[in-house]
């Protein structure tokens, strides 16, 4: 088909690729090498012919645009050679430190100043010596480098003719060419897209003599071509790909023609390739008329370029915070790891109760720290440590999260430092950590610390309010009777760990005495006895005991006691870990289970795969032992004179509140009084039962380990 | 030599080939795929080398196909995929000269370029297949745009088997993300393609043909037809 006379030769414009890899390489030298240094970069773009019928070949930039980051290099790009795919056009970019900056840049005066440099080489001669020169083009950039965001503008300056140039004629090479023709050139251009020194060299003569054959040479060689007989025309690798328009190198390409041999009718062909070998149908050639005044070529012509965005002469962005920001793609590695264990071994993994699920875990030691770990190798992101120590000089070889700069100047606070070493890990976990002593009953406070001792009461109270799941993980008995009594009030999962020296224990608490499944009617319950009443849940079922459920003394100071919570320096390094892994299994095993907190207690036996639910067994109790390397699960039910989970107590502390948590704090025997605990005590001696009475002095006898 | 070809003739073949067998196979495979396959790219070998690692063999890197271009319509592009620009960084008219030389259009289809690489894994000891996609203008496309793009029977292979799911990993020689098909259960259905015939082992056949069964299977996910001519290679 062929455009009539006299219409306007309008070419399509030249359009951007740029790969990911080009915002890598130049992120990584910014942030390695060039610094603030904002002055302009040499970069290199490449094209090549069109390829594909309906798609055009865009100039791309690469990582090899750019120069390479080695110290010893200098800020200039290795140029490519003799390869096919990418013919090397000359650029410049100018990158700005802001984003103000970018908006400031001179775009009118930058396009003007390349366009002259292209002028120059025209003029010059330089051009036909290299004729990449004339696809010259211009990049401005604005690299956030925080939020992995780049910000861009294409320039590709187009001398412009005045008046512009008029198309006389415009056809498919083949129909334009005789067969033998289009057959000698199409082996003619083959032959030059497959040798090394010339396949990358984008503008060319072709000269067809008399008897069809076609040769295909240099720009330099223009006065070699000279000759009537031969039909000439003006090659270039065109990268559009349209039926009816010739591609942007054409415009300078003429500029070129006629300020350096003054022609006015040129016959131009735009080189398309299909799969990789010359396609005469594809290929369209012309012819244009080029009517420039005699001075036109004395001044530096005006210049157009700047690549449109969707028709808006605006910049472009693109966002590459999914491939680049270190913290995210933590984040989806740590995602892929779940998932490919949901895909391949448990197809019931519920992701996302993990990733929401709330831990509060009381203490920041030997088990907190590894109870944190193992959260977040769960996928579990919200997780908030309260301690009231520093870091001591020991605590780094037991304690996973600290290190020895921990420990200097005094030593850092253990729950700040265990956040920032969580963080350090994975950067997406969202800790928190609280500094902050757990008020403890039988250490009596004067009335000057009451006040503080309160405020630290209630921030518990908020504390465990806040969370889902509650970690019991300090080291001493005492310290664990607030919270459990809070986590009974408020329904809370609560796990404890213990550990003494060669044994641990590892266990739930049962849901509290108040708290109630919807729907149920607790007046259906079969129980008569009001005391069955106490120690049932509202499902009707036996409540699972606590921690101190198995007690038959109030927890009180236990610093001279044999008991398990002993300081954990003096248990077997080995303990630790074992215990809070499995104190971690626990709860997630909790968060699978249909009845969640209200399930029932599990025991291990030996008939593998009894259990219905995908991850095994939901034990109640876990008590180990390294002396023998064994471990046993236990099913413990809740005390009606628990001091701290029988509703007795519960009611107690919803009637009075911070005034009953200050009694127990300050007088050891209130809770054993409340409980009836006392009067328990006094009808057990009258057995004859030998009980291992508190005030008995330590160490206490070797067989009886109180756990 | 002669010691490893008797421990193959009598050890079951386990599906998995060595880092050199994979050269072979990769060159077996673009020979046969330019030869029965005219209209779509070539794979090309492009040499490459983990820098920390000191391979044994000169002939380390993957085959590479790219630019395989899938045209949307417009009306399934995204409607605000180009961030909205205030007119804080244009160009007034009266600044730039006026144009009448450049073609102005009214509407581009957008199009869609895929790259697959087939990669060596030293762990698993399989081939895996990597590919990304990215708009013409380089913005790299989300997992849920590719899906989109993928053929219907890909998602039913990839929720039925499972052997065949699609992650996204780090490149092992471009160091950027790339999505690839999963490996862990290549060797597995391999040996079932060769039905665990030992007798195959002999004179390379394994090897030869490697890539085109393996590919004739993994093609399908990502919806790259391998043609019938290369596939009749395979009975013999």
């Amino acid at each position: 088909m062929s455009k009539k006379e006299g219409a306007l030769l309008q070419f399509a414009p030249m359009q951007s690729s740029v790969d990911e890899g080009f915002w890598h390489r130049f992120s990584s030298l910014k942030l390695n090498k060039l610094g603030i240094d904002d002055s302009p970069l040499p970069i290199i773009g490449f094209y090549a012919p069109c390829s594909h019928s309906q798609v055009s070949n865009h100039l791309t930039l690469l990582a090899e645009s750019l120069p390479s980051e080695s110290s010893d290099s200098s800020l200039v790009p290795e140029p490519s050679s003799g390869n096919r795919n990418k013919c090397s056009v000359p650029g410049i970019l100018y990158n700005t430190n802001t984003m103000e900056g970018f908006h400031a840049l001179d775009k009118m005066k930058l396009l003007k100043e390349e366009a002259a440099k292209i002028w120059n080489d025209i003029v010059t001669g330089k051009a036909v010596e290299d004729c990449s020169m004339l696809s010259r083009f211009l990049l401005i950039s604005f690299a956030d480098l925080k939020k992995w965001s780049f910000h861009y503008w294409f320039a590709f300056p187009a001398l412009m003719l005045d008046p512009p140039a008029a198309l006389v004629n415009l056809r498919p090479a083949s129909q334009w060419l005789s067969a033998a023709e289009a057959e000698s050139l199409s082996t003619a251009c083959n032959e030059w897209r497959n040798s090394k020194s010339t396949a990358d060299v984008p503008f060319f003569l072709v000269t067809i003599d008399p008897q069809s054959r076609a040769t295909i040479r240099l720009l330099k060689d223009w006065d070699a071509c000279q000759s009537d007989a031969h039909k000439i025309l003006f090659g270039f690798y065109d990268p559009c790909h349209l039926p009816n328009n010739p591609g942007w190198p054409l415009r300078n390409f003429l500029a070129l023609i006629s300020a350096k041999w003054n022609l006015k009718s040129v016959q131009f062909l735009c080189y398309r390739e299909n799969r990789g070998f010359a396609d005469m149908g594809l290929s369209l050639v012309g012819e244009a008329l080029i009517t420039v005044s005699e001075g036109w070529k004395d001044t530096m012509p005006n210049a157009v370029g700047w690549e449109l965005n969707k028709g808006r002469k605006v910049p472009r962005c693109i966002s590459l915070a999914q491939s680049m920001d270190p913290t995210r793609l933590a984040v989806s590695a740590a995602d892929l790891n779940l998932k490919l264990m949901r895909w391949r071994a448990l197809p019931s993994l519920n992701l996302s109760a993990l990733s929401s699920v709330k831990c509060l875990l009381l203490g920041a030691g030997t088990l907190g720290c590894q109870v944190a770990r193992m959260l977040m190798a769960w996928g579990v992101r919200k997780i908030t440590l309260v301690d009231n120590g520093k870091v001591a000089m020991s605590n780094p070889l037991r304690q996973s999260l600290y290190t020895l700069d921990d420990c200097l100047n005094g030593g850092s606070f253990k729950a700040t430092a265990a956040v920032e070493s969580l963080k350090r890990i994975f950067p997406a976990v969202e800790a928190e950590g609280v500094v902050m002593a757990i008020p403890m009953p039988g250490h009596p406070v004067n009335s000057q610390e009451q006040e503080s001792v309160l405020d630290d009461c209630r921030r518990l109270s908020d504390l465990i309010d806040a969370h889902d799941s509650v970690f019991l993980l300090t080291d001493t008995r005492e310290s664990r009777w607030l919270p459990t009594l809070l986590c009974a009030n408020t329904n809370k999962i609560t796990i404890t760990a213990a550990l003494g020296f060669d044994s641990f224990l590892v266990m739930r608490h049962g849901a509290g005495p108040f708290s109630h499944a919807h729907g149920f009617n607790a007046e259906t319950a079969i129980s008569s006895s009001s005391d069955v009443h106490k120690i049932k849940d509202a499902k009707g079922k036996h409540r699972l005991g606590c921690y101190f459920c198995n007690d038959v003394v109030a927890p009180t100071d236990s610093t001279s006691n044999r008991t398990l919570d002993q300081q954990c320096t003096v248990t077997r390094p080995g303990l630790a870990p074992i215990a809070s892994a499995l104190a971690v299994e626990l709860l997630v095993s909790i968060l699978h289970h249909p009845e969640g907190i209200f399930a029932e207690g599990d025991i291990s036996s030996n008939v593998i795969g009894t259990s219905e639910q995908p991850l095994g067994i939901l034990p109640h109790q876990i008590r180990g032992s390294l002396a023998q390397f064994s471990q046993m699960t236990l099913v413990g039910y809740s005390s009606s004179s628990c001091t701290a989970c029988c509703d007795t107590v519960l009611s107690e502390y919803r009637n009075k509140g911070m005034e009953f948590i200050l009694q127990a704090i300050n007088h050891p025997t209130y809770l054993e009084d409340l409980t009836g605990l006392t009067e328990l005590m006094k009808s057990a001696t009258a057995f004859s039962l030998d009980w291992d009475k508190d005030d008995d002095d330590g160490g206490g006898d070797e067989d009886c380990v109180e756990i | 030599m002669d010691q490893k070809e008797s421990v193959r003739d009598i050890t079951p073949w386990d599906g998995t080939l060595s880092s050199s067998d994979f050269f072979s196979a990769a060159c077996a495979f673009s020979e046969k795929w330019k030869r029965f396959n005219a209209f779509v790219p070539p794979w090309l070998w492009v040499p490459s080398r983990k820098h920390h690692l000191l391979s044994s063999h000169k002939e380390e890197g993957y085959l590479s196909l790219e630019g395989m271009c899938l045209i949307k319509s417009s009306e399934e592009q995204e409607s605000c995929r180009s961030q909205t620009w205030k007119e804080e960084s244009s160009i007034s008219q009266e600044e730039e000269a006026v144009d009448n030389a450049t073609l102005v259009q009214s509407s581009c289809d957008e199009v869609n370029h895929y790259d697959f690489h087939i990669v060596y894994s030293p762990s698993y000891r399989v081939p895996v297949l990597y590919f990304r996609s990215y708009h013409s203008d380089g913005q790299p496309l989300p997992f849920g745009e590719i899906e989109k793009d993928l053929p219907d029977h890909s998602a039913k292979i990839r929720s039925e088997s499972k052997w065949t799911f699609i992650t996204q990993e780090e490149h092992p020689y471009l160091n950027r993300p790339w999505y690839k098909l999963h490996p862990c259960g290549t060797s597995e259905w391999m040996k079932l393609l060769f039905h665990g015939d030992t007798a195959l082992n002999k004179n390379g056949f394994v090897i030869e043909h490697y890539l085109v069964s393996w590919f004739s299977v993994i093609g399908q996910v990502v919806g790259l037809k391998i043609p019938l001519g290369m596939l009749e290679t395979l009975s013999c």
